[in-house]
């Protein structure tokens, strides 16, 4: 670092070198989310330290310095983020369980396989693995017994995992559940 | 744009670091030439400037404000680095504080009762904490581009202690026009035009002080 101030370039080289080696991590484990926006701070950060080189006072902990440095860019990055538009997290969980691309895939997949299916028997599947109605209420709605109703699904489903190769087997069961 | 080519073009634009008080003690010259000079032009000197001057109250009044400014730019110094603690400039601006509020309390409780309401008035109370404003005013672009050569994590508590040195410094050379003497009238009306200086200090730091 002494030697940097006085403009000795190798050894400031080096010293940025280090530096963002362990910036890198404090970062990373700051900022919970990308990979990327860490690195844009790590960026920040030594280009920060490099500027304001001459705020270090020799009687002053140098790590101490660089990091109330990469604190304060963390904290201006994080203000900068908060600013952006946000949703509640309550909000969070919906847009987490109806928007991902996975479950518009696997949602795809499900209907396919239900299709397969007689119609009143993919109803009756649909309201009690679904929707998560009772076997009772569910057989109700389409006029079987409670009984009748849960012979019909242990019937549905025994033919759907015939119907896929036993390597899809027990995806299959897994997906409806 | 990669970490390592950032670091090369970083470490190849490397000049020897700038020594930021002795910048800071720099431009504090041109901005004490103009409140000097202002003060002159506008409000002119006390005429029994010479006089005064050979008298403790004169001196005991600068000594006030320019110790106002020495803890502000101490404080700016810590403030404005990194990582530095400003718990010693803040001991030392209570301390002077607690002793000029002593000093006029005492000045206050040794003197008739018809005389203390006159010595915390003086015959320029209304004008002396607007004057000192507007000086520190003139003084500021200096001191804040000065100290824009500083780092500070706290962007308004700097902005503070720059418009305290700012503050400290325009009363300094207000003091050449102001007669008053009473230590009263000191610690009340020099020190609200200074905490004036101070908060637009703070503001003006919360918006110069970015980087």
């Amino acid at each position: 670092m002494l030697r940097g101030l006085e403009g000795d370039a190798p050894a400031w080289r080096v010293l940025l070198s280090e530096l963002g080696a362990h910036l890198r991590p404090f970062f990373t484990r700051r900022l919970f989310d990308s990979g990327a926006d860490a690195e844009d701070l790590v960026q920040e950060t030594l280009i920060a330290i490099h500027a304001k080189r001459a705020t270090w006072d020799a009687n002053q902990s140098f790590t101490g310095w660089a990091y109330a440095i990469a604190r304060h860019k963390l904290i201006d990055h994080l203000r900068r983020r908060g600013r952006r538009p946000t949703h509640p997290i309550e909000e969070a969980s919906d847009l987490f369980a109806e928007h991902t691309v996975e479950d518009g895939a696997t949602r795809a997949d499900l209907n396919r396989c239900l299709s397969l299916l007689p119609l009143r028997q993919r109803r009756l599947i649909e309201d009690v693995r679904l929707r998560g109605l009772s076997v009772a209420e569910a057989g109700q709605r389409h006029g079987y017994t409670e009984t009748a109703a849960k012979v019909s699904i242990h019937r549905s489903l025994k033919a759907l995992s015939a119907k896929f190769s036993p390597t899809h087997e027990r995806e299959g069961v897994r997906d409806e559940d | 744009m990669k970490t390592d080519d950032l670091i090369d073009a970083l470490s190849a634009d490397l000049p020897p670091a700038r020594h930021l008080d002795r910048r800071l003690i720099l431009w504090m010259i041109p901005a004490a030439l103009v409140v000097l000079i202002t003060v002159g032009l506008w409000l002119g000197y006390r005429e029994d400037l010479m006089a005064a001057m050979r008298g403790p109250v004169f001196w005991a009044k600068a000594a006030y404000t320019i110790a106002m400014s020495v803890a502000g730019f101490w404080l700016l110094d810590r403030l404005g680095r990194p990582g530095a603690s400003p718990r010693a400039p803040l001991i030392l601006l209570a301390t002077i504080l607690v002793l000029v509020v002593g000093m006029a309390l005492y000045e206050l409780a040794v003197m008739p009762m018809p005389e203390r309401m006159p010595a915390v008035m003086g015959d320029s109370a209304q004008v002396c904490a607007p004057n000192i404003a507007l000086l520190s005013l003139l003084a500021a672009p200096f001191v804040f581009w000065a100290a824009r050569a500083f780092a500070p994590t706290r962007p308004m508590l700097a902005g503070a202690a720059a418009g305290l040195l700012t503050g400290g410094l325009a009363t300094t050379l207000y003091g050449l026009h102001c007669p008053e003497h009473a230590a009263a009238f000191v610690a009340v009306w020099y020190t609200i035009g200074m905490a004036v200086a101070v908060a637009g200090g703070a503001l003006i730091g919360r918006l110069a002080f970015r980087w």
